[in-house]
């Protein structure tokens, strides 16, 4: 079975670890825990076309103080990054480590979780903000750990995108 | 070798060559000399073109370099022999297939040696686990390590393992450096570990982040972790590294085994390492060098504290010594059982228990209408011949066992009732005059009775008479409004009348009693008095004249007239009752004046 490692990259407290929960163990807690270093966790994803044993690098947030070591970035096959919706700066840090990621890996695919859908009417971005990330040819999938909301999809979407990059590599 | 110094031949040397043979002419001849003017090398050349063209002579000249070429290659590293593998490999399929017989020929000298070997290791292993079995069960270490397992809920084995473990590298990973991904894992036997996967991921990050904290770069790598009483030792290669994951103090020859792994995967897998893409099958080749690396070392089997034939013996004494302490308290609580049934027994009096000569010694007093005592004994699961026992027979005090006497002596019919308190017995309900002339006085005699009371017990002939009488008086004769004559209905009913009264005579007889009977004649709520008194008057003539025509004593009746209603009385029905005649029955002891009733 084929592996890939897949980071998870975004602002602190954006919800990373929870999405990993979600994904892996179907499990959320409103518990805020801050990831220190890094926690992997994996889960094998099998469909008709591929099979694919994820290993999942659940990063520390970034935030003024801390920034994600690029060796830690070494080797991923794909990344996802998530934004708190509640906080629009975090989009910024999400595209800003996206730069950095594609320039120390390569095109590689990357899929945006804009989390925390369930609390939507306390967002502070707005649909422009989500079209300018569309426009730049970045998938963008609205996402909430605590109902499951978009949780397989956007794990889908970047698994889909790491098996056909396998496929034509 | 000379060809890269000097310049080779023209092409059409050769040609000239080969054509050597035919040369005949002068101008050919002229021109062989001309050629050896200008190539002074030329034989030598043409020498040497004719051992590259021939294989015959080509093959003779490898044959005699090739067991010092293959000497130097062996002295230079694993790589000749690496390369030869599969051939030597594929030669001796070839050469089974074709012809077993000839392996078996060659491999027979070593065959006896090997299998000898490999049985005197295994019988060897054999002994040296029962003797640590032994060891282990019946010495006290061993005993305090299955309390630990029973306590830390491991199993038996894994307990002796880690106490008699100097060191086992109990799970090797290779590695990718670059991703850190899993690309093969061994674990060593009954052991389980956590997600090989998630375990080299941890490892790799751990690894990134020391070598960024120290500014080690690339070439810088952890090469020890200490985890409690775990140890990682990770030994890099250029694309991957191996980790091994140790219990115990493993010595430095392990380094060394890890290098060797490492080494010789790179250059077997140099290229896929190089290219690896997530796909960890083709690293499925890597296993044998990796469980190479599984080591394992156990402690020396110590001195044993004693030998294990005492040890057994001891074990023995100490079941027995056990069983006959369970025995004996479970024969006790037995024993105290039965006495405490027997104690609290009615009508059984333990006076002596105790075990003499190995069988229990029991004497008491029994009540016969108390529980047998041999079936108490039997419900309490002895044998008829483990107590010798001995019973006084005596007469209990108990209520229950007095009554029971009393009942048994007297013989009490069913109406009477008998109760017995502090030894006074009580007679009530009723009973035959003969019975109560008879029995009442043998009461006294029945063991447990200090006194009678018979005031409520009443003779069954009057009580027979009264029932009599009391049949009589629920009948009621009616009349009509006015009229004291009766009509044919009534009429009916003075046979059954006269059977009635003619009963009730015969049983006051037999019970020494005299009847007589008032017959009252009543009227309704209507009319006037003096009239209704009258019209009552004649109603119990009626009914009195009917009676003594139909047989009965006319001394038997005496008539009365009822008062007259004071409430009116505003039912028919009610009022049709009102208009009647009953009669009033009393009972008097013969000769008493007719006044006094019962």
């Amino acid at each position: 079975m084929t592996q890939a490692k897949v980071c998870m990259l975004g602002a602190f407290a954006a919800g990373k670890t929870s999405l990993v929960s979600r994904y892996v163990r179907n499990e959320y807690s409103e518990k805020y825990l801050t990831t220190v270093g890094v926690r992997i966790e994996r889960k094998v994803v099998r469909s008709a076309d591929h099979e694919l044993d994820l290993v999942l690098w659940d990063l520390h947030g970034e935030d003024e103080f801390q920034r994600v070591r690029h060796s830690y970035l070494r080797g991923a096959a794909g990344c996802l990054f998530v934004v708190d919706g509640t906080r629009g700066p975090t989009l910024d840090t999400a595209l800003r480590m996206q730069a950095e990621a594609v320039t120390t890996l390569g095109p590689i695919p990357c899929v945006f979780a804009i989390n925390k859908a369930d609390l939507r009417a306390s967002w502070a971005l707005e649909e422009p903000d989500l079209d300018l990330l569309t426009a730049r040819g970045l998938s963008v999938i609205l996402t909430s750990a605590k109902t499951s909301q978009g949780v397989e999809e956007a794990f889908a979407a970047l698994v889909d995108g790491i098996a056909k990059t396998h496929a034509h590599g | 070798m000379t060809t890269g110094s000097v310049a080779g031949p023209p092409p059409d040397e050769r040609d000239l060559d080969r054509k050597d043979p035919d040369v005949s002419r002068p101008a050919d001849e002229e021109l062989v000399r001309l050629q050896t003017l200008l190539f002074p090398e030329r034989d030598h050349w043409i020498d040497l073109a004719r051992r590259l063209d021939e294989p015959a002579v080509r093959a003779a000249e490898t044959a005699a370099v090739l067991p010092e070429s293959v000497r130097q290659a062996l002295t230079r590293g694993p790589g000749l022999a690496t390369t030869i593998a599969p051939v030597v490999e594929d030669a001796i399929h070839t050469s089974v297939r074709r012809d077993p017989g000839r392996l078996v020929d060659a491999i027979f000298p070593v065959m006896g040696p090997a299998i000898r070997r490999s049985i005197t290791a295994t019988l060897r292993d054999m002994i040296q686990s029962l003797n640590n079995m032994l060891d282990t069960s019946v010495s006290w270490r061993g005993l305090m390590w299955r309390l630990e397992a029973r306590r830390t809920g491991k199993s038996f084995a894994e307990i002796v393992l880690l106490h008699t473990l100097v060191y086992q590298v109990q799970q090797v990973l290779l590695i990718h450096r670059g991703n850190g991904l899993l690309l093969q894992h061994v674990v060593a036997e009954s052991l389980s570990l956590s997600d090989p996967s998630i375990v080299s991921g941890m490892l790799t990050a751990i690894q990134d982040f020391v070598n960024d904290s120290f500014n080690a770069g690339r070439e810088g790598t952890l090469h020890t972790m200490q985890v409690g009483e775990l140890t990682v030792w990770i030994e890099p290669g250029p694309h991957a590294y191996v980790a091994a994951i140790v219990r115990g103090h493993a010595p430095a020859d392990l380094r060394i085994a890890l290098q060797d792994a490492v080494a010789r995967i790179h250059g077997e897998q140099a290229l896929l390492l190089e290219r690896f893409n997530g796909d960890a099958a083709p690293f499925e080749a890597c296993r044998p060098l990796l469980e190479a690396c599984l080591q394992s070392k156990f402690s020396e089997r110590r001195q044993r504290f004693m030998s294990w034939p005492l040890g057994v013996a001891l074990v023995l004494v100490v079941a027995l010594l056990g069983t006959w302490a369970f025995v004996t308290i479970r024969d006790a609580r037995q024993w105290d059982r039965f006495l405490e049934r027997l104690r609290s027994e009615p009508g059984v009096v333990v006076v002596a228990a105790e075990r003499r000569g190995g069988q229990y010694v029991l004497s008491g007093l029994h009540d016969p209408l108390a529980a047998d005592p041999a079936r108490l004994q039997a419900e309490a699961g002895y044998a008829p011949g483990d107590i010798s026992s001995r019973w006084e027979q005596y007469y209990a005090a108990d209520p229950a066992f007095v009554l029971a006497r009393a009942a048994a002596l007297l013989e009490p019919p069913s109406t009477t009732r008998l109760e017995c308190a502090s030894g006074v017995l009580t007679f009530s309900g009723s009973a035959p005059r003969a019975w109560i002339a008879e029995r009442i006085r043998l009461a006294l005699f029945v063991p447990g009775v200090q006194a009678v009371r018979a005031e409520k017990l009443r003779p069954q002939e009057v009580v027979d008479a009264e029932a009599r009488a009391a049949t009589l008086e629920q009948r009621r004769f009616l009349f009509a409004p006015d009229r004291w004559t009766l009509d044919e209905s009534e009429r009916s009913a003075i046979p059954a009348v006269v059977a009635d009264i003619r009963a009730l005579v015969s049983a006051a007889r037999i019970a020494g009693l005299d009847v007589s009977i008032e017959v009252t004649g009543r009227t309704d709520d209507t009319g006037i008095g003096t009239e209704n008194a009258r019209l009552g008057a004649r109603r119990a003539d009626t009914v009195v004249t009917a009676l003594v025509a139909a047989g009965l004593d006319r001394q038997l009746f005496s008539g009365a007239v009822a008062p007259p209603v004071s409430e009116p009385v505003p039912d028919s029905s009610q009022r049709a009752l009102l208009r009647s005649v009953q009669f009033r029955a009393r009972l008097t002891p013969i000769g008493d004046p007719p006044g006094r009733s019962r």
